[in-house]
């Protein structure tokens, strides 16, 4: 039998440590090639003539541990402005409804293994690696977190910086001020810690070790002028990137990894975040896509000072090398790299449990070959 | 509810008639910039038995007018000689069946639709593709058939070239005397044309206006010394897809259907590779002599004598332009652009009548954004 796991599922079953260990794990066997990912791609579809997109992305590994997957998300994009913000809303079906599913097999025997909802996953594997990228380029005694942002991505990287440091502080802006007093409330509790939610976000990097912008803005919403020495950076969302104020600042860049270069293609190699395939003219570009999507993706930041994970790992390079340096983390295009470590993981604890719904897995399979 | 559609139910829904339409709405549509696919990418990861590698296969696509899909094979592969034959095997859970699956969403609302096995719909739009290329490129007055191979991609491209041509003849030759026979009674019996078993491949060319390998030989079946003077040639399987080199040297004008296009905003990346591969452990040489190990997939053939089918669409090139001439057609890095459009077709048939298993839809969505 086929599994069908949700989201309730997963989060009764799998840790922000399990999470974190997968990850690293996986992102070492990307480095000696026992694993394998490709970058994300997106194809975009005008939905409607008033600006709608369909979005279909999607991102793919497997590794010699035992498991591929693939993980796909179906959703309509909708370009909206949130009080000045633009930002990027999406649906599937209705608003409130998401699709985004990851596909897990087995490598030794092909068998489609699991159907799992990627709602918690998603949030699981950026926040680990928000923590990741805290546990090898944040100072050793970072306590103070200073958070840009008050939703799911904020409580998944609270969970994750929590397991790498001894976090004493959280000081957290969001527009909505009953979002980011809710949010104080919650971390207040969950962690014993002092969280204080502020007015107005400057107050935010004040004393803050760990800098974490995590929102749905598709512009920058860091302020690099606002920054301490010895900060370390954590960037999520939209834009997925730190305004050029911080970028300048950034003594060291680390970066997990990259996919590989495909078989014979070397200018595939060259890391991009996504490509994105379009079925519409530069016309309709101008409506219906995201400026990131219409540049072709983002290349790596702050190349010159980029100090690669594995290498951390295998103990020939340093992350950061002294306490007032600006550090920053991000993952590089090895996305698909996440899912068969974490959906693998969720998949062996879930079965344990007895959880998921099943199907029959012979409705996946066929005696007529191609 | 989501369908899952079985092959029983494709075979009983979609007609070789209609899967040619859908191919060709397609091809307009890439050719207006309103549908859009991206390359095939393969995953190959090593099993632990060093003769067998699992690959992950995808091809996605879709369209303005409503439908996108992905149609994904997880396989584990491996090559056997056999009399000094060198053919592909795979299989998916057990030798005998196969995992191809094709899933079907909607570009208006994200909506995922169905699940289909794709071994049906698979031969069908490659013999809808032989018979495109007959459409636009054989002589009007084709009437014999030359075919190479007796198994179901014989029989889906003489439905194909059934339905453009008036066809009064066939001439089938295929090493085994038993599957040729049989092939050839059933053709009979089916379109009530002239049947002739060769018993040398030879004879199949002699008078041959349309001339098919059909095969999954792992080397070229074509043999250009016999092909004849106003012939149009096809060829799938069979030495990576590819006719000899006698053949291509013969051929006056080539029709390549088309190319995916360039990720948005990388025009450097346009690709015109029947696929892309990225694989776990580059070192590691797998000897396949069908896909090679580090190899990338074959291009355009003869990019000298290339027309399109956004050419022949347009006017500006009307393919063959005397009776003497040889022809040779083949789809291009499209095969994407295919699977949205024939499981369209599939998809709303299959729910009109009733047929398919259900699961609930909202399994595959949920209430957590990323």
């Amino acid at each position: 039998m086929t599994l069908i796991i949700s989201n309730a599922d997963v989060e009764q079953v799998l840790t922000m440590g399990d999470t974190m260990e997968a990850l690293e794990r996986a992102y070492g066997d990307l480095r000696t090639r026992e694993a394998v990912c490709r970058p994300r791609i997106d194809i975009q579809v005008p939905a409607s003539a008033d600006g709608k997109t369909y979005q279909w992305g999607t991102m793919e590994g497997g590794s010699m541990r035992g498991y591929f997957a693939i993980r796909m998300k179906s959703d309509i994009l909708v370009q909206e402005d949130r009080g000045g913000i633009p930002t990027e809303e999406k649906y599937c079906m209705r608003p409130g409804r998401w699709c985004g599913l990851i596909l897990l097999t087995s490598i030794e025997n092909a068998e489609p293994l699991a159907l799992l909802n990627d709602g918690i996953i998603q949030h699981m594997r950026v926040g680990a690696d928000g923590g990741i990228g805290v546990k090898f380029a944040a100072r050793e005694n970072a306590e103070v977190v200073g958070m840009l942002g008050s939703g799911g991505m904020a409580r998944s990287h609270m969970d994750a910086f929590m397991e790498v440091r001894k976090i004493k502080k959280l000081q957290v802006f969001s527009p909505t001020r009953a979002n980011r007093e809710a949010f104080a409330a919650e971390m207040k509790a969950k962690f014993g810690i002092e969280a204080v939610a502020c007015d107005a976000p400057e107050q935010v990097y004040r004393g803050a070790d760990i800098l974490a912008a995590v929102t749905d803005a598709t512009e920058p919403v860091t302020d690099g002028s606002l920054i301490e020495p010895g900060t370390h950076i954590v960037v999520i969302g939209g834009s997925g990137r730190p305004d050029p104020k911080s970028v300048a600042r950034i003594d060291v860049s680390l970066r997990f990894g990259d996919a590989p270069q495909p078989w014979g293609l070397p200018e595939f190699g060259k890391a991009r975040s996504r490509l994105t395939y379009a079925a519409m003219t530069e016309e309709l570009a101008e409506k219906h896509m995201s400026p990131d999507a219409r540049r072709g993706g983002r290349k790596a930041l702050a190349e010159d000072r980029v100090v690669w994970l594995g290498d951390i790992i295998a103990g020939k390079a340093k992350g950061r090398t002294s306490d007032s340096q600006i550090t920053y983390s991000e993952r590089g295009n090895l996305q698909g790299n996440q899912f068969h470590a974490v959906a693998g993981r969720a998949y062996e604890l879930a079965r344990a449990a007895g959880k998921g719904r099943e199907i029959p897995t012979e409705w996946f399979l066929q005696d007529i070959r191609d | 509810m989501t369908l899952f559609i079985n092959n029983d139910v494709v075979a009983r829904v979609l007609t070789m008639k209609d899967t040619i339409e859908a191919l060709e709405n397609s091809y307009r549509q890439m050719a207006s910039q309103e549908a859009v696919c991206r390359p095939r990418v393969d995953i190959q990861i090593p099993t632990s038995d060093e003769n067998k590698i699992y690959q992950w296969g995808t091809m996605e696509g879709g369209s303005q007018s409503g439908y996108f899909a992905i149609r994904m094979k997880s396989d584990v592969i491996y090559e056997q000689e056999y009399n000094g034959v060198v053919t592909q095997e795979k299989y998916c859970t057990r030798p005998g069946l196969f995992c191809g699956l094709i899933l079907l969403t909607s570009t208006k609302t994200g909506e995922p639709l169905a699940f289909i096995n794709d071994g049906v719909l698979q031969h069908m739009r490659v013999g809808a593709d032989g018979g495109i290329g007959v459409k636009y490129m054989s002589r009007e007055d084709s009437k014999v058939v030359g075919m190479l191979g007796s198994g179901g991609m014989a029989r889906t491209h003489m439905e194909a070239f059934m339905c453009v041509r008036n066809l009064k003849k066939l001439q089938v030759f295929s090493p085994t005397p038993a599957n040729r026979e049989a092939f050839a009674a059933e053709m009979r019996a089916k379109y009530g044309i002239e049947v002739v078993v060769c018993d040398n491949p030879r004879d199949v060319y002699r008078g041959a206006d349309i001339v098919a390998g059909v095969t999954d030989s792992a080397v070229p079946v074509l043999n250009g010394e016999w092909v004849e003077k106003g012939c149009h040639v096809v060829n799938v399987g069979g030495g990576g897809g590819r006719p000899d080199g006698k053949t291509l040297n013969k051929v006056d004008v080539y029709l390549r259907f088309g190319n995916a296009p360039a990720p948005w905003g990388l025009p450097e990346m346009a690709l015109e590779d029947e696929y892309i591969t990225y694989a776990a452990q580059p070192e590691f040489n797998s000897n396949f002599k069908m896909k090679r190990s580090g190899k990338r997939g074959h291009g355009a053939a003869l990019p000298d004598r290339m027309i399109t089918l956004k050419d022949i669409f347009s006017g500006t090139n009307r393919g063959r332009t005397s009776s003497a001439q040889i022809t040779y057609s083949e789809r291009g890095n499209l095969q994407g652009a295919q699977f949205w459009a024939v499981g369209a077709v599939v998809y709303e048939k299959a729910k009109a009548e009733g047929l398919g298993n259900e699961i609930p839809t909202e399994w595959l969505l949920q209430d957590i954004r990323d």
